[in-house]
């Protein structure tokens, strides 16, 4: 028999972790475990069920120019939320097909970030946006950047006593822009063939590219994680077809991807290259169309 | 009709379905949901393997695990432990071979579910694994291994008429083309399932989702031994099946459970089991020759139809008849030469699946008919309305056309389409639009099989018609169809009319709902018991009146002397009550079939066909290859309309079926043919955000033969999907694609290799 905690407040399961961590399987929603617990793949002892926990953990604020969300706000929230319908737009392409209706009301945020099945669409933009994690412990909380938190498949850097708290960043300036695509069959419930987050700033005049952060679910293997390669030959550039070209070919050196029933690894591959080339444009656009707009 | 001047019309009218109710408020239980006192529950324990002979299997030590009541394997089987609808040539348990990964291989029965699938654990096989055959290609090597010992062929057929070689030498343009289609799933919402119990009389009584009753008892009494008088089978109205369950699925395993254990049992297939143990339809390799004066007219086909019917045969042979019969379109081709051959694989079990063969056909003339059509330069349309065949001229089979007029309404009509005149202009430079046409055909019923249904209606005193057939209602409608019939026939409110549906203890034999036949078949079956009703009750509704019979006519449920003087069905039920008599009337129905069949077919050619022309608009991703389709509009003769609203339903969900099938859809085996995607996630079916629009406009057309003029609509909308959607690709890049599906990963790969095309954005 499997046993459930349900606390009520933060401190209250923060405790009931302290010892014996490993045997306590932390749940969200549930949307990405209980599939799980249902194929055997994972048999918990104790279940921790943070349903709880809402008034601690469900937040979304903003606090001078860094945006903090609590482990419990789920994707609907941050779809609803007035935030992201500007230079945060990652979150609202992400968040329209991001599973079905039911899937966005119950999908938290936490859960995405423990998740870590390489398959997470919010992860990517996390780490296109330089987020940290804050884990709570009743040791205290640990800071994460969210571009190290996934370590390997299925594994996150969470010590056993820990519980995903908040995960922050700071608000894009007015210069920048980001964007989300994700490439799948169908177009709602689909677990993709591949998605990509990128965070783009561009300099004063417009003209070139001063910052950009591009993230993907999978670079090497089934971690997602930056193309840093990709972003360092794009770093001061302009914006014109051959840098893009090269940039498509930077990339495509840059990641190994896997073929699996779902599609080749060539498929994957020349996708990567559109999104690419689609994700720059857009952020620009959006960039420069805002300037004009004086938004 | 006699009985003409109705005060209620219930053909043509959309009524709502008779059992929306239960299925609306839940009150309706899944099997997952039901429960018995003591009931056990099964579990059916499957080869983890492919192809490999068994060596030994030990389930002693399952035997004592906790809760266990039973653990059965082909030991326990008394009858011939096979079963197939066509060929018995599957066993029920595998015993000395296995030939899919999935085959049942055991059953345990566990007082708990946990402790059923614990079991699993306790039982040992010691396999010698045998190569496996993963492909038709692979299946007709010389040096292949068989996978039965008469071969890998499992039926080859061949039909020719005319000459052939003259027909190509006398051709302006031939073309030769290979097509293939994959397998897809059925994908229904509820699995293989069902639920039985030992009654007091000794009576099996099993409750099951399928597509009828009396086909399944008589493949259980034969694997089993088992008395018919011993068994009840009675259809469970939901699940979906869409041919999934036509053939035999957990039926026969549920009643070993239950003669075994005495208790009842329930046994509901996982979604992962019922992806690798449930049927499939069949993959298909099409090699079509066909050649065409220069006006445009056919002047031979020549077609080797090759379908995967995977580990058995089950309906394998009726789909390789309907695939040979629609590999000729409807279209005048004077000479023809049709090869088919069935081939087996260990890819599973492929069997019966909405069109039978028919969408696989399709696929392959309908692509070829575009092709031609494209390179004589002559309108699609026009081109496939010169070429179809009129009434009463000879068809490719040998038999004189008798019902092609509604196809050339529809494709007339399908030339006003609002689609033609819509811009093909991209909405991003890389998005490019498409419009593609296809014609389908699909035979009614179950072509030159002696095919004769039994269906009742019993009049109740109390003020009910009941009507006894057994067409499973499985969500597809047919329950309201038939009352529509019945009200109509007997003038009737349809509040006072209820079915009793697919029950061996109480419906005569209608035969199963398959084949787009319920309507056709079952229909006049009600029909001519009605006929029957009004005869028999006629001289005692006379005697009642003390009048002569041949003063008093029959119209809305009453005999009528003069204004006034009438009596009611019920009445006269009362009173035949009385007197010890019966008011149940059975009637029957043989469905007609045509003059010249070909030796040797069985499910070919059939005697009435529905139709369709399916325009499908598209967008296709020139960047991520991704094939959307926009809209589709649809233009289908199936008789007259019974009920809009299900004929309406029924051609929408077949038209995102055939979306499914032709773009998302695909079931894959991996090199050990074990099967990869066997549920939702992995298993790609169109979702809401998918659907095109959809237009569907029914032309106005009678079958002479069908009840009130109706053939039948279950399939055809499924079967012109995929052709119609490659050759709007083909229109939208000017690339004909042969196989299917259209995955964006073969679409972005062709187009790179095709056209070098820049990946810029
Ligand atoms: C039909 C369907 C469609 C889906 N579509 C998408 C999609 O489009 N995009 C996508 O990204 N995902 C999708 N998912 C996956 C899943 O819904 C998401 O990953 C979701 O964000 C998980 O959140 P949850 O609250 O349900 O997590 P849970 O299932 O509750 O937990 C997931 C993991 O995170 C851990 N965890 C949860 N909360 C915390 C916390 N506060 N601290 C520490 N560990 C924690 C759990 O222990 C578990 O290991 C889909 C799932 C389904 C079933």
């Amino acid at each position: 028999m499997t046993e459930v905690l349900m606390p009520n407040t933060l401190a209250e399961a923060l405790s009931m972790i302290s010892k014996d961590g490993h045997d306590v399987l932390i749940l969200g929603s549930g949307s990405d475990v209980i599939p799980r617990i249902r194929e055997r793949e994972i048999v918990p002892k104790k279940v921790l069920d943070l349903s709880g926990l809402g008034s601690e953990l469900n937040y979304i604020r903003i606090e001078g120019n860094v945006i903090r969300m609590g482990a419990l706000v789920t994707v609907r929230q941050i779809i609803d939320n007035e935030l992201f319908k500007g230079r945060l737009e990652a979150f609202l392409q992400a968040g329209r097909m991001f599973g079905g209706p039911q899937i966005r009301n119950m999908a938290t945020v936490g859960g995405n970030l423990g998740a870590a099945s390489s398959s997470e669409d919010l992860i990517p933009i996390f780490i296109a946006l330089d987020a940290k994690v804050k884990m709570a412990s009743i040791d205290g909380d640990r800071l994460v950047p969210v571009s190290k938190l996934v370590v390997a498949k299925r594994q996150i850097d969470r010590r056993p006593n820990e519980i995903i708290r908040e995960i922050y960043f700071e608000m894009p300036d007015d210069s920048s822009w980001t964007a989300f695509f994700k490439a799948g069959r169908r177009n709602s419930l689909i677990i993709d063939l591949i998605n990509m987050a990128m965070y783009l700033k561009l300099n004063i005049d417009g003209t070139k590219i001063e910052d950009i952060r591009i993230a993907l679910n999978r670079v090497r293997g089934k971690t997602p994680e930056r193309a840093y390669k990709t972003e360092e030959y794009l770093r001061g550039k302009r914006i014109e077809n051959e840098t893009i070209a090269r940039a498509q070919e930077v990339l495509d050196s840059e990641v190994q991807l896997s073929s699996d029933f779902r599609a080749s690894a060539e498929y994957r591959k020349s996708l990567d290259k559109v999104i690419l080339a689609r994700l720059i444009n857009n952020c620009r656009d959006r960039i420069v169309e805002g300037r004009r707009t004086g938004n | 009709m006699s009985e003409g001047q109705l005060i209620y019309s219930a053909i043509g009218s959309s009524s709502q379905r008779v059992d929306i109710r239960e299925k609306v408020d839940g009150s309706l239980k899944y099997f997952t949901d039901m429960k018995m006192d003591g009931m056990l529950y099964g579990v059916v324990f499957r080869s983890t393997v492919t192809h490999a002979r068994i060596r030994s299997m030990d389930v002693t030590k399952a035997i004592s695990m906790p809760g266990i009541r039973a653990v059965l394997t082909s030991r326990d089987i008394k009858g011939m432990n096979a079963y197939g609808v066509i060929v018995p040539d599957a066993p029920v348990l595998a015993y000395d071979k296995v030939r899919f990964y999935g085959e049942p291989l055991a059953l345990i029965a566990g007082d708990t579910l946990e402790q059923a699938e614990a079991a699993k654990d306790g039982i040992k096989v010691d396999y010698e694994p045998l190569p496996v055959i993963r492909n038709i290609d692979e299946a007709l090597k010389n040096d292949a291994p068989l996978i039965h010992n008469n071969g890998n062929i499992a039926r080859s057929m061949k039909v020719e008429r005319g000459d052939l070689a003259r027909g190509f030498k006398d051709s302006y343009l031939v073309l030769d083309r290979d097509y293939r289609t994959h397998m897809q799933k059925h994908m229904f919402l509820e699995t293989e399932a069902g639920l039985g119990y030992l009654d007091e009389k000794g009576v099996i009584n099993i409750f099951v989702s399928g597509q009828g009753a009396h086909s399944y008892k008589g493949q259980i009494t034969r694997a089993l031994e088992i008395p018919p008088d011993k068994l009840r089978i009675v259809n469970y109205p939901e699940g979906g099946a869409f041919g999934g369950k036509d053939d035999v699925t957990i039926q026969i395993l549920l009643t070993l459970l239950v003669m075994k254990t005495k208790k009842p049992v329930k046994l509901v297939l996982t979604r992962e089991e019922s992806g690798a143990g449930g049927y499939h339809r069949h993959a298909s390799l099409i090699h079509l020759k066909t050649g065409v004066s220069k006006d445009g007219r056919f002047m031979a086909n020549k077609a080797h139809i090759l379908l995967d019917t995977g580990a058995y045969v089950s309906f394998g042979p009726s789909v390789l008849d309907t695939a040979m019969e629609v590999i000729n379109g409807k279209y005048r081709i004077p000479n023809i030469s049709v090869e088919g051959t069935l081939v087996y694989t260990n890819n599973g079990f492929s069997s019966a699946f909405r069109g039978f063969g028919a969408p696989q056909g399709n696929f392959a003339i309908e692509n070829m008919v575009d092709e031609l059509a494209y390179e004589l330069k002559m309108d699609p349309i026009d081109f496939r309305l010169l070429n179809l065949l009129q009434e009463g001229e000879i068809n490719s089979f040998g038999n004189p056309e008798r019902d092609t007029m509604g196809a050339h309404v529809a494709l007339t009509e399908a030339k006003g389409s609002r689609l033609w005149k819509i811009s093909k202009k991209g909405s991003l430079p890389w998005i490019k639009v498409g419009l593609g046409v296809s014609f389908g055909v699909k035979g009614v019923g179950y072509g030159p099989v002696k095919d004769v249904s039994y269906a009742a209606v019993e009049v109740i005193p109390s003020g009910l018609v009941k009507a006894f057939f057994s067409n499973a209602d499985y969500g597809q409608g047919i329950n309201t169809g038939h009352l529509q019939i019945v009200a109509q026939k007997l003038g009737i409110p349809f509040e006072n009319l209820r079915t009793v549906n697919a029950d061996t203890a109480e419906c005569p034999d209608t035969g199963s709902s398959d084949a787009s036949r319920s309507t056709f078949t079952g229909g006049n079956a009600l029909i001519n018991a009605c006929d029957q009703l009004i005869e028999v009750m006629k001289p005692e509704a006379a005697r009642m009146m003390k009048v002569q019979p041949t003063e008093i006519s029959y119209a809305d449920g009453k005999f009528t002397f003069k204004e006034g003087s009438e009596v009611s069905i019920f009445d006269i039920a009362s009173f035949m009550a009385k007197e010890g008599k019966g008011t149940k009337f059975i009637g029957s129905f043989e469905m007609p079939r045509v003059a010249k069949p070909i030796e040797g077919m069985i499910e070919a050619p059939r005697f009435s066909n529905a139709y369709g022309v399916l325009l499908s608009l598209v967008e296709v991703n020139e960047l991520t290859g991704l094939v959307k389709a926009k809209a589709f509009d649809f233009y289908a003769d199936i008789g007259k309309v019974i009920n809009p609203l299900l004929a309406l339903s029924q051609c929408e969900s077949g038209l995102i079926q055939g979306l499914g099938y032709a773009i998302t859809e695909e079931l894959t085996y991996d090199v050990d043919g074990k099967p990869l995607n066997t549920n939702y996630t992995t298993y790609i079916v169109p979702s809401t955000t998918d659907i095109p629009s959809i237009d569907v406009r029914f032309v106005d057309a009678v079958e002479k033969y069908g009840p009130y003029g109706a053939k039948g609509v279950g399939e055809i909308p499924i079967v012109p999907v995929a052709s119609s959607l490659t050759n709007a690709v083909h229109d939208a890049i000017g690339m004909r694609f042969r196989e299917l599906p259209l995955s964006p990963p073969r679409v972005s790969s062709r187009m790179q290799q095709n056209k070098g095309i820049s990946v810029l954005a």
